[in-house]
């Protein structure tokens, strides 16, 4: 947060005091405009950089607040550019050619971007794709119209020192994103088809820091062009074995089932912070492919021995959902606190604060973790916060913008 | 009597200094706190560091008082109007009493024109010498990034200046 803070507030304000320092003339909406163009300009650059699949601050900011932080950050980029750019032609001044090319690509930009959330399939990648090229293209115009507009003249050489800063950060960032500085090579070494739960293991040439409950994004070439994925870690081996348990839904999905052993990927991560610290007691949900995590954690915990009490409430269509490597007995056997609730659709049974209560029976004292599609996730939140559980003791990590 | 020769030295070398720094003020008297005007304030203080005078362009608003005695040069900063004189700034030329050291700088607003004139000292100026040129601005222009010439709305803004700066440096 503090970074976020910095980035975000802090630094562009002193960008804009910089500006304006000195200054005469400066009517109040004069200084607005001046602080809307700057510090849509640093908005722009954080954006990249923070948004970028950097798994060195994975720790410091987590990918799914990234994301959702990015999104929020972008809507103020657009009021503060919509600001910018209505003063400047209220007023009457010049717009040059480079300054218009700018803002038809920023808005381009956005107007994709909101397409994109309601996208599945090849339409999510493409939108993805263009977003991204839409992106170097702001980027490029951006250095050119502040140049034009002779910012880099009128700031001190702190000033300037700070943009270059933003601008050279963010920069790399993309740059090394999308030449994959940080992707690892890997290589298939068992594919296993449950249903269509998919398992497969891949033996990394380079250690990859992550671990269970994290997940890592995952291409293969042959399989559907440049795209990558993500997918959850059901198991780290030592340094160099990972295992990903994944949900044939698309194309993509069913593609990498028929990969053959030895069959030559990459991936990079960890991303997600889905792992529980010394809490007291634990309480994990789950249902369909959001037990991937919490079986990785748990089976992580049980090499661990943890003693502590444990609830898994897991709702399945029925046991041949659980991935095959996974033996829910023996983790019962391997963790003696934990306790397994099965939600079998057969049983008819939903996550409610009644089931809570009489299975946990004293709720507070337990911290939750929660992995599940949004829709059972607001039925389990509504059933813990009618059980006065705080929202302090709820763990879950939100990639959708929904 | 050696307090007093001290004394008295230390005075004058701090009015000789205090002299010297106060000399290099050129204030430029403005009507309202636009863009133009805190555009030209700051070209302004640009094209005299560009040109090593060391002169300090002190933005003043019309209606607060200038320090004529301290002062290397006036400028009246005559724009937001197509033509003539703002009335406000009409009021403190009028009320000048050190002509001889005030110049009247017009940017005409609504005008394309690039044409950069000096004119002498007549009604219209108000008995002061003036330089007049058009307010709009298009920045350098792309070219000018990558060697090129710059626009010739630059070109316009750079003159005048110019002309300013020369006109300053022959003020008493």
């Amino acid at each position: 947060m503090l970074a976020l803070l910095l980035l975000y507030i802090v630094v562009p304000l002193v960008q804009v005091a910089l500006l304006v320092q000195g200054r005469s003339a400066l009517s109040p909406l004069l200084v607005v405009n001046y602080a809307a163009s700057v510090l849509a300009l640093h908005w722009i650059l954080a954006n990249i950089f923070v948004t970028a699949k950097i798994p060195w601050f994975q720790k410091a900011l987590p990918y799914d607040r990234r994301v959702r932080f990015h999104a929020m950050a972008s809507m103020g980029v657009l009021l503060a550019l919509v600001f910018h750019a209505g003063f400047k032609i209220l007023a009457g001044k010049h717009i040059d050619a480079i300054s218009w090319i700018l803002l038809a690509a920023i808005l381009l930009l956005f107007a994709g971007a909101m397409l994109w959330r309601k996208k599945t399939g090849k339409g999510y990648d493409r939108s993805k794709q263009l977003h991204k090229a839409l992106l170097l293209l702001v980027v490029l115009l951006v250095f050119l119209h502040v140049a034009q507009a002779e910012y880099l003249e009128k700031i001190p050489a702190s000033s300037l020192l700070i943009f270059l800063a933003y601008y050279l950060v963010a920069l790399f960032a993309y740059v090394a994103t999308l030449f994959g500085a940080f992707r690892k090579s890997a290589e298939v070494v068992s594919i296993q088809v449950r249903q269509d739960i998919l398992e497969v293991e891949l033996r990394l040439k380079r250690p990859l820091r992550c671990q269970a409950g994290q997940f890592v994004y995952l291409r293969a070439p042959g399989v559907r062009g440049r795209e990558e994925h993500p997918f959850s870690i059901l198991s780290v081996l030592g340094d160099s074995t990972l295992r990903l348990a994944i949900r044939m839904l698309g194309d993509f999905t069913r593609s990498l089932a028929k990969l053959p052993i030895g069959a030559q990927v990459s991936v990079h991560g960890g991303y997600g912070a889905f792992n529980p610290g010394s809490e007291n007691a634990l309480c994990f949900v789950a249902s369909g492919i959001g037990m991937v995590p919490v079986l990785g954690v748990l089976q992580d915990l049980a090499k661990k021995a943890d003693q502590r009490q444990m609830f898994l409430f897991l709702a399945i269509k029925d046991e041949s959902e659980v991935p095959a490597s996974v033996d829910l007995a023996a983790l019962q056997r391997a963790l003696p606190g934990l306790n397994v609730v099965l939600l079998r659709k057969a049983d008819g049974l939903r996550f409610s604060a009644k089931l809570f209560a009489e299975k946990m029976g004293e709720v507070a004292k337990f911290r939750y973790y929660l992995c599940s599609s949004p829709g059972v996730r607001k039925q389990v939140l509504h059933a813990l916060h009618s059980l006065h559980v705080p929202k302090q003791a709820i763990f879950y990590e939100e990639f959708s913008l929904h | 009597m050696v307090t007093q020769i001290v004394k008295t030295f230390g005075l004058l070398a701090f009015l000789a200094v205090a002299s010297m720094a106060a000399s290099n003020n050129v204030y430029v008297v403005y009507n309202g706190n636009t863009g133009t005007n805190s555009d030209a304030l700051e070209f302004i203080q640009s094209r005299f560091d560009e040109a090593n005078t060391g002169w300090k362009a002190v933005g003043v608003p019309v209606g607060k008082p200038v320090d004529f005695a301290n002062a290397k040069a006036v400028v009246v900063l005559n724009s937001g109007v197509p033509r003539g004189v703002d009335r406000k700034l009409a009021e403190f030329v009028n009320a000048d009493p050190a002509k001889s050291k005030t110049v009247m700088v017009s940017l005409w607003s609504g005008n394309a024109d690039v044409k950069v004139q000096s004119v002498s000292p007549s009604a219209a100026t108000l008995g002061l010498d003036g330089i007049t040129a058009a307010s709009v601005w298009k920045g350098k222009g792309l070219g000018a990034m990558f060697g090129g010439k710059v626009s010739s709305e630059y070109a316009m803004h750079q003159e005048w200046s110019r002309r300013l700066i020369e006109w300053i440096r022959k003020a008493k």
